[in-house]
């Protein structure tokens, strides 16, 4: 009884806190104590919203951005897992790139991306590189952390029993592992919707990047803040859908 | 328990954090919806003042008249900011070059600064934001801000354009008409004269934003994209195309559609509380502009000594404006009429204002400049 009593009100804080900072917000606009010529209200982004969606400009950039994110996310997710794998599984592989990762990872990927662009052009490939990187390097580096948890008793007894590396891999690494890489995986989605709006803000003709960029440029706020919102939203619907699949799956990791 | 009140205390924190964002405006807004209570009276009174005050002939007594007024109007330390262009405009830069700002306020309690912005649209975001009290640039990011309820003036020009805007296209492009530009990749400057110098120019030809494919980029990034082939056209200075001219050709200049008015654009809650100080960042425009139609080449020494650009590319800069302060009221609310509703039409703006209510000669006339 207790317990869903707690689940009550803590659903409740959580539904009941974000809407009373938006009550908030939509007052203080209401009363002049914030300027809503520079930050608009929640029902005049709503309004932006529903004539954005009216037009069919948000489901248009929104579909663009999610193609590029899904497929820079791909290539991001595989590198970062094959290359997670062989610097935690070989000493070698590890030593020859921990440097460059440690110089290259904290670089923030807002700083490449006019790199990119010129190396690679305006298309959509400097964009996709530009997200697959985003999504890398979380990937990679919870990868590396599972192996590195990995119970050495399972791959002395792996060893015992004559099995090679790539059946340690198979049956011990990568079931060990795998909780991990979701969590890469979820922070490797918001990151690559970063990646995705650092690389449309600087050169596109489409998307939510564009578009937040286009709305800075006009000077319609109510624009710019929706694409923040929707890419948030966005975030949190994938993430709350990849930490239900990881409960599901991983039933036995409890 | 313990839980709950950590709740609390984070949506407060987070709720303080989202006030303070707009708390820099707040007070603007607030004191702005004061000033209106107050701006029949001071209109009024503005008004009684200037008849009483002579005309201005710019005569060292008026220059001194000024000062004084201006003084007196400020109580301690006063810092204006104006925000320039990078790689355009010559008032600030020779402004700062010749030492005039020096000359004009430094036996004063004011703190001169000059900021430097990429563009017409983010100089006026940082004023719309309190970071700066003037700008530069053409009229359409102010109408853009003005739109959506930033109260800014237009007090006085500072040149007009004379083919100084163009669009450009990649020779092998294709594009020899307007109507080529259907389906093609056109880089410009969202927000700025050229966007609407753009859309104008292809309204005339029945296309419009839906026609083509708009890569929005600054001009150094246009410049890259039509050398490296990513857009077919673009939209640039005259002096900018100088660097394409081997790879493109000028299709149509921006005199053809409208008029190229660079302003000096004002926080009109500034202007109001420091009207004589205004008029004497007008009177600081004059001498700078004033000193860059006598002095062609040391101008435009000045010019590439700030912005880095070639010889070839300053002088064009230079040749392509028509200099002078003295405000064309007629031109300039007519001009600023057409996009408006060119603006209202195209879905750029919502908000439909009066463009007579854009411009104030209050200042320019404190100044002692005559109209055109």
């Amino acid at each position: 009884m207790n317990r869903k009593k707690d689940r009550i009100i803590n659903n409740f804080i959580a539904v009941a806190v974000p809407v009373g900072i938006l009550l908030f917000w939509e007052i203080a606009g209401r009363k002049g104590w914030i300027n809503t010529s520079i930050m608009s209200t929640p029902s005049i982004i709503a309004e932006n919203f529903l004539s954005l969606w009216e037009k069919g400009t948000l489901q248009k950039n929104l579909l663009i951005s999610s193609r590029r994110v899904l497929i820079g996310f791909a290539y991001g997710t595989i590198a970062g897992i094959v290359l997670g794998i062989l610097m935690g599984q070989f000493e070698k592989v590890n030593k020859a790139f921990a440097v460059i990762v440690g110089v290259l990872r904290p670089i923030p990927m807002i700083g490449w991306t006019p790199l990119f662009i010129l190396w690679m052009g305006l298309g959509e490939s400097s964009k996709i590189t530009i997200i697959a990187i985003s999504a890398f390097w979380s990937v990679l580096v919870n990868t590396i952390d599972g192996i590195q948890s990995v119970d050495k008793r399972y791959l002395e007894v792996a060893s015992m029993l004559e099995k090679g590396k790539f059946d340690n891999i198979i049956h011990i690494v990568l079931p060990t592992i795998a909780p991990n890489i979701f969590t890469g995986l979820r922070l490797g989605v918001s990151n690559a919707w970063r990646g995705v709006v650092a690389a449309e803000m600087i050169a596109a003709t489409a998307g939510i990047g564009y578009m937040i960029s286009f709305a800075r440029e006009m000077a319609q706020p109510a624009t710019l803040l929706l694409g923040l919102v929707i890419i948030g939203l966005i975030c949190l619907v994938i993430d709350s859908v990849i930490l239900k699949l990881q409960k599901i799956i991983f039933k036995w990791n409890r | 328990m313990k839980k709950k009140l950590l709740c609390i205390l984070l949506a407060a924190a987070m709720v303080a954090g989202l006030t303070a964002c707009g708390s820099a405006s707040t007070e603007k807004q607030v004191s702005a919806e004061e000033e209106k209570d107050e701006a029949a009276e001071d209109d009024s009174k503005e008004s009684e003042q200037t008849a009483e005050e002579p005309a201005g002939s710019g005569d060292s007594d008026d220059v001194d008249e000024l000062k004084a007024a201006s003084e007196a109007e400020i109580e301690g330390e006063l810092t204006i900011s104006v925000g320039d262009h990078a790689s355009d405009e010559f008032v600030w830069k020779v402004a700062q070059a010749k030492g005039f700002i020096e000359e004009e306020f430094d036996e004063d309690n004011i703190t001169f600064n000059v900021e430097t912005f990429s563009g017409g649209p983010t100089i006026y975001e940082a004023l719309a934001g309190g970071s700066l009290q003037f700008g530069i640039g053409s009229t359409d990011p102010i109408i853009n801000y003005v739109s959506n309820g930033i109260d800014i003036k237009i007090i006085s020009e500072l040149e007009i354009g004379d083919k100084n805007m163009l669009i450009a296209v990649a020779k092998d492009s294709g594009i020899s008409t307007l109507e080529d530009l259907a389906g093609k990749k056109v880089a410009c400057s969202v927000g700025t004269f050229r966007h609407n110098f753009l859309l104008t120019a292809l309204k005339t030809v029945d296309l419009t934003a839906d026609d083509f494919e708009l890569l929005n980029l600054q001009t150094n990034d246009i410049i890259t994209a039509l050398q490296a082939g990513e857009a077919d056209a673009g939209v640039l200075s005259a002096n900018n195309y100088a660097k394409v001219s081997d790879i493109a050709d000028v299709l149509a200049y921006s005199d053809e559609y409208k008029t190229n008015y660079h302003v000096l654009g004002v926080d009109n809650e500034f202007a109001k509380k420091y009207p004589y100080t205004t008029a004497r960042v007008i009177r600081l425009t004059k001498t700078a502009i004033d000193w860059v139609k006598e002095n062609r080449e040391e101008a435009i020494q000045i010019f590439i000594d700030a912005t880095g650009v070639d010889e070839a590319a300053a002088t064009i800069a230079y040749d392509t404006l028509a200099f002078g302060v003295e405000l064309d009221t007629e031109g300039i609310i007519s001009d600023t009429s057409a996009t408006i509703q060119f603006s209202l039409d195209n879905g750029i703006i919502t908000n439909e204002f009066d463009a007579a209510d854009l411009l104030d000669d209050t200042y320019i006339k404190l100044a002692g400049i005559e109209e055109k």
